[in-house]
C-alpha cells in the first residue's frame, strides 16, 4: 500500500514538474562533463559555470547552488556573479542568501565571496535578505562593509537605517581614521607586502574616505533625505522613525 | 651538293606537322621528305623537344631559328647544338610563363586588396633544366582538375614548388619518342573562399622553431610579427614550430607540415587549410569558430574552446579534440565533439573512421606550444594606416617621440593649490580579451612619482616605482593582483582598457609608459 502511494506521488510529481526542466538537461549534462572532468582547472570550471548560467531557471540555480560553498574561491565568486543576473528566478536570491550565511563563507579568506554575494543580493533587490545584509554594514572587513552598504541602498528597507547611522557615527569618530588597502590581504597568494610595496610616505585612504559617501548615498536611496553628517541624520530619524515608510 | 635546301618545306609546314594540322596529302609528302632529309628531321626533333607553351600555337619564329641553326650544320657543326640549348632555355622560360595561373576569377582578381606585403624573396635555386643538356620533353599532364607540383631536384635547402594552375589548357601531343616527366601528385592548393574581400590576413606573432612562410615562389623564415594572406603557406621542415595566431590562438606545427590560415572578418571564422603534416590549435581559453579543410574535406568547429589536433595521413585527414569543448559539423552532420574522439576523413569529405584514441599525443604536442602567449602588445610606434594585430586607441595622454621611438606620455592636470595634480594616460583595446589564469601585464615606465596606479576596467593596483626619476624601468603585475573593492580580477573578466594614473603635489610630473603587453607564460 505504501509503495503504491509512493509511486502515485512520484508520478504526480513528475507530471506536475515544469516541462522546462527537460530542456535544460543537455546543458546540465554538458556542464557536469566540463566542470567535473579530471584535471579541470579553475578556468575550465569558470567557463562551465558561465555556459550553464546562460539558461536562467530554477533547475539551473539548483545545479549552481552547491558551488557557492564547495568550489574554489574564484568559482564561488563567479557563481555569485552569474546568479545575480537571475532576476526572474526566485530561487536565485534565496540560495545566495543561504550562501552568505553559510559557515563555509564566513572566514576572512572568504571575504571576497561574501562581497560578491552582497553585490548580487543588491542587484536582485532581495528584501528578505535585508536584515542579514544590514548586519554586515558593521563588518570588520572594510570592503565587506562597503558591499553591504551598497546593497542596503539597493534593497531599500527601513531596517537598514539604524545600522547605517551607527556605521556613520563610528567612522566620523577616530575609528574612521584607520587606513584601507585595496587588497587588505584577502586575495590568495597575493599580499600587499610582497607585491605592491607601497610608498610608506604615501597617505592611504581611510575608512572614512571609503565608507562615508556610500553610507550617505544608501541613506538617501532609502529615505530620500539628504544630510551631510550623522548628527543631522540622528535628528531627522528620531522624529520620523515611528512613522517612516520606504517610498516606492 | 645537297638538294635539300631547294625542296625543304617551309617552317609553317614543319610547324603544321608538329601541331598535327596538315592534311593527309601534305603529311604524306612531308613524311617522304623527312625520310630523306637529315636536317629537317633534326629540326623537328629539336623543335619537338622544346616544352611548348600548351595554350598557344607553336612559336614559328622560334622554330625558324632552330631550323636555320640546324641547317648550316656542316659549316658550323656546334652552332646547332648551341642554338638548341638556347632554344630549349627560351622555350622552358616561355613554358614557365605560360603555366602561371591564368586570368583568375573575379573574386581572385580582388585578392590583392587583402593580400599581405611580399616577404623578402629568397634567391631561387637555379633551374637545372635550363643549365643541363637538352631536356626530354615532358608529356603534358592531362588530369585537368588536379593541379600538380613538378618535383625538382634538390639543389639547395630551399626547394621551390612550381604550382600549376588549376585549369590546364589543351596541349599539343608531341611525338611519341618523348619520355614522361616525373610528376608528383600533391594535395590541391589552398582554395580561396568565394569572396576574398571578406578575408583578412592573419597575424603571426612570436614564432619559434623552424617556421617558414611561403609566398608565391619565395620563401623566408617567419619573423617576430608576420602578416600572412590566405594564399600564403606556413611550413616546417626538419623541426617543429609554434606561434601565436592573432593573439588568440596558439598554433603548433610538427616537422614537415604545411598549412595556410585566413580569417573571415564577417563571421569571425578562422580557417586552416592543411596540406600536410600535423597542426595543433589551442584557443587559449576563448571560444572561436574554426573551419578546417583538407582537399574537399571540410570540418566546422563552432565554439571551439580547447585544443584540437589535425593531421594528414596520405589521402586522409584526422581531427582530434584533445581537450575542451566544440560543436563539430561535417557536411550535414552536426554533433558535439568529444574529447579524445578522432575523426578520419577522406579527401572527398567522407568520414572513414571514428575512434576514441588515447591522449598519447598530448604531451608531445604540448612541448611544441609557445612558452609565452601574448594577448596584447603595443610599443606606441605602430602606424595607424597599417593593419595591427592588437588595434588600440589612445584615450588620454599623447604619443611622444623619444630616442628609441614613441612612448605614451601622461596628461598633466594641474590642481588648485593644496590639492594634488593628476597625471593620467589610457589606451582602449579595440579587441577585448578575457583574463586567463596566470596572465600578467608588462610595461616600461619612467616616472618622477614614487608610485602610480594601473587600472583595468574597475580593477586597479598600486605600483611602486623602483627606478630613479628620468630612468626607464620594467614593471610586471599579475592580473590576479588587480582588485575592485576587495574582489580580485577573475578569469574571463574582460580587459578592454588600461589606465595609468598618478598624483603629485609638484607643479609638474612625469609618467611615461611604453611597451605595454599582456602575457601568459606557459609553465
Amino acid at each position: 500500500m505504501t509503495v503504491a502511494a509512493g509511486t502515485l506521488i512520484s508520478i504526480l510529481a513528475f507530471w506536475a514538474s515544469p516541462q522546462d526542466d527537460k530542456t535544460f538537461l543537455p546543458a546540465i549534462k554538458k556542464f557536469r562533463e566540463e566542470y567535473y572532468k579530471v584535471g579541470a582547472k579553475d578556468d575550465d570550471k569558470i567557463a562551465a559555470v558561465n555556459y550553464l548560467a546562460q539558461h536562467r531557471h530554477e533547475r539551473i540555480v539548483a545545479e549552481l547552488t552547491p558551488l557557492l560553498t564547495e568550489a574554489s574561491l574564484p568559482v564561488r565568486m563567479i557563481t555569485a556573479r552569474m546568479l545575480s543576473q537571475f532576476t526572474q528566478v526566485e530561487a536565485a536570491p534565496r540560495e545566495l542568501l543561504n550562501g552568505l550565511k553559510a559557515q563555509a563563507n564566513s572566514g576572512k579568506k572568504q571575504s571576497c565571496v561574501r562581497i560578491e554575494i552582497l553585490r548580487a543580493l543588491g542587484n536582485l533587490r532581495y528584501k528578505p535578505a535585508a536584515s542579514e545584509v544590514a548586519k554586515m554594514v558593521e563588518d570588520r572587513e572594510v570592503w565587506v562593509a562597503k558591499a553591504a552598504i551598497d546593497a542596503c541602498g539597493r534593497i531599500r528597507t527601513a531596517e537598514a537605517i539604524d545600522p547605517l547611522l551607527k556605521a556613520l557615527r563610528r567612522i566620523e569618530g577616530s575609528m574612521g581614521d584607520s587606513e584601507v588597502y585595496p587588497l587588505d590581504e584577502i586575495l590568495e597568494g597575493v599580499s600587499r607586502g610582497s607585491l605592491l610595496k607601497p610608498d610608506p610616505n604615501q597617505k592611504r585612504p581611510t575608512e572614512r574616505d571609503v565608507l562615508k559617501q556610500p553610507i550617505l548615498s544608501a541613506l538617501n536611496a532609502i529615505t530620500k533625505q539628504s544630510f551631510p553628517v550623522s548628527k543631522d541624520w540622528d535628528t531627522w530619524w528620531s522624529k520620523n522613525k515611528a512613522t517612516f515608510r520606504v517610498a516606492d | 651538293m645537297s638538294t635539300m635546301e631547294k625542296f625543304c618545306p617551309t617552317t609553317e609546314v614543319l610547324a603544321g606537322w608538329l601541331q598535327g594540322s596538315l592534311d593527309p596529302q601534305q603529311r604524306g609528302q612531308l613524311t617522304s621528305h623527312l625520310a630523306a632529309c637529315d636536317e629537317c628531321r633534326r629540326a623537328l626533333a629539336i623543335a619537338s623537344s622544346i616544352e611548348a607553351p600548351p595554350a598557344v600555337p607553336l612559336n614559328e619564329i622560334l622554330l625558324s631559328r632552330v631550323v636555320a641553326a640546324s641547317r648550316p650544320r656542316r659549316v658550323l657543326p656546334f652552332a646547332a647544338a648551341a642554338a638548341a640549348v638556347l632554344a630549349a632555355a627560351v622555350g622552358f622560360s616561355l613554358t614557365r610563363h605560360a603555366t602561371q595561373p591564368p586570368a583568375p576569377s573575379v573574386a581572385v582578381d580582388r585578392a590583392p586588396a587583402v593580400e599581405a606585403p611580399a616577404v623578402k624573396p629568397v634567391p631561387k635555386p637555379e633551374d637545372p633544366r635550363s643549365a643541363g643538356p637538352v631536356p626530354t620533353p615532358p608529356k603534358p599532364v592531362v588530369e585537368a582538375p588536379k593541379p600538380v607540383v613538378v618535383e625538382q631536384p634538390k639543389t639547395s635547402e630551399k626547394p621551390v614548388a612550381v604550382e600549376k594552375p588549376v585549369e590546364r589548357p589543351t596541349v599539343v601531343a608531341p611525338p611519341e619518342v618523348v619520355e614522361k616527366p616525373i610528376v608528383k601528385s600533391t594535395p590541391p592548393p589552398v582554395k580561396a573562399p568565394v569572396d576574398v574581400l571578406t578575408l583578412a590576413p592573419v597575424f603571426v606573432i612570436d614564432p619559434v622553431g623552424d617556421l617558414w612562410l611561403k609566398r608565391d615562389e619565395a620563401e623566408a623564415k617567419a619573423v617576430s610579427l608576420e602578416k600572412a594572406a590566405y594564399k600564403d603557406k606556413f611550413s616546417t621542415r626538419n623541426g617543429t614550430a609554434a606561434f601565436t595566431l592573432e593573439a588568440r590562438t596558439s598554433v603548433m606545427l610538427e616537422k614537415n607540415s604545411e598549412v595556410a590560415f585566413w580569417h573571415q572578418k564577417t563571421d569571425d571564422v578562422y580557417s586552416l587549410a592543411l596540406d600536410q603534416g600535423l597542426v595543433m590549435l589551442d584557443t587559449e581559453g576563448s571560444s572561436q569558430k574554426w573551419q578546417i579543410s583538407f582537399g574537399n574535406t571540410k570540418l566546422d568547429y563552432n565554439n571551439l574552446n580547447g585544443r584540437l589536433a589535425v593531421e594528414s595521413r596520405g589521402d586522409r585527414m584526422s581531427a582530434l579534440l584533445l581537450d575542451g569543448t566544440a560543436e563539430l559539423k561535417i557536411g550535414s552532420m552536426a554533433k558535439k565533439a568529444l574529447v579524445g574522439q578522432e575523426f578520419v576523413l577522406s579527401r572527398e569529405g567522407a568520414v572513414v573512421e571514428q575512434k576514441v584514441e588515447t591522449q598519447k599525443k598530448l604531451a608531445r604536442l604540448d612541448e611544441l606550444r609557445p612558452k609565452v602567449f601574448t594577448a596584447f602588445a603595443s610599443t606606441f610606434d605602430e602606424k595607424s594606416e597599417d593593419f595591427q594585430p592588437y588595434p588600440y586607441a589612445v584615450v588620454s595622454g599623447k604619443r611622444a617621440l623619444g630616442p628609441s621611438g614613441f612612448y605614451l606620455q601622461a596628461d598633466f592636470a594641474a590642481a588648485p593649490k593644496g590639492e594634488k595634480s593628476v597625471l593620467s594616460s589610457e589606451i582602449h583595446l579595440d579587441r577585448a580579451f578575457g583574463v586567463v589564469s596566470g596572465m600578467v601585464i608588462k610595461f616600461r615606465y619612467r616616472s618622477s612619482l614614487p608610485g602610480f596606479s594601473v587600472k583595468i576596467g574597475n580593477y586597479s593596483v598600486d605600483f611602486a616605482s623602483r627606478v630613479r626619476a628620468g630612468q626607464w624601468g620594467d614593471g610586471e603585475i599579475p592580473l590576479g593582483a588587480f582588485s575592485f573593492e576587495g574582489t580580485p580580477m577573475l578569469p574571463t573578466d574582460p580587459v578592454e582598457n588600461v589606465r595609468f594614473t598618478g598624483s603629485t603635489t609638484q607643479k609638474n610630473g612625469q609618467l611615461d609608459i611604453d611597451g605595454v603587453q599582456f602575457l601568459r607564460r606557459v609553465k
